[in-house]
């Protein structure tokens, strides 16, 4: 996540694919089409997570926990 | 304090305390996208196993999550005589529990278990189906909140 080298941290540019193999197409138009459930669940989200492995999964939940600490700590100060 | 479940995995791999995950890490770990902030754990509850715990515990500052404030340390005879555990650590939120689902015995946990890689370290964790199955069994409203994003995780796995 907010990891440089982390894979999902990689820029996606027009011109080449990028780490979870889509392929960059010209001048797409982004879509929500498909993306929820007819319960409203995001389905975007759980393929992201799904194509991680657990650690960057963990290590995914783990950094919103401290990014919500550190912005407690600083609404407390 | 701030939980760190990666910290918390390796103390309890440290202590070589048996233990399966369950509960909203396992659904993090199985790849659903919810929040959570403690680790459920469900332990083999024999001897060897509690004592090691109890250790563990006591080096990780832990105490009851009081709902009246009281300043109570978890002990052999408190974690045996209690299925649920509600725990704070210096690591942060630790509930150690003795049954899941409908009672299911230490060895149908792990049955229903798998080994995960999560960075160094091996973690048993309660498969998706049988964490869906969990939640549908205490059938509490946040429980039934999350069972949608579980259901199409599982479905998309």
């Amino acid at each position: 996540m907010g990891n440089p080298s982390e894979p999902d941290a990689t820029p996606i540019n027009d011109s080449m694919g990028d780490d979870l193999g889509r392929q960059a197409g010209p001048a797409a138009e982004p879509t929500v089409e498909g993306a929820f459930a007819n319960d409203g669940v995001d389905l975007t989200l759980i393929r992201w997570m799904l194509q991680r492995s657990p650690t960057e999964r963990l290590r995914a939940a783990q950094a919103l926990i401290d990014a919500t600490w550190v912005l407690r700590n600083q609404s407390e100060t | 304090m701030k939980p760190d479940f990666f910290e918390l995995f390796r103390a309890l791999d440290c202590a070589g305390v048996e233990h399966v995950v369950v509960g909203g890490v396992a659904a993090i770990l199985e790849g659903a996208p919810i929040a959570t902030l403690d680790l459920d754990i469900v332990c083999r509850f024999d001897d060897d196993n509690l004592h090691r715990l109890v250790i563990l515990l006591e080096e990780l500052e832990a105490r009851y999550r009081d709902p009246a404030g009281r300043d109570i340390r978890p002990t052999l005879d408190r974690l045996e005589s209690n299925e649920v555990n509600l725990l704070e650590t210096k690591l942060g939120p630790l509930d150690v529990l003795q049954r899941i689902g409908s009672g299911w015995s230490w060895d149908e946990v792990v049955a229903r278990s798998h080994v995960l890689k999560v960075g160094d370290l091996e973690v048993r964790v309660l498969g998706l189906a049988s964490i869906i199955e969990s939640k549908m069994v205490a059938n509490r409203e946040k429980d039934r909140a999350m069972l949608p994003v579980l259901r199409r995780t599982l479905e998309e796995k």
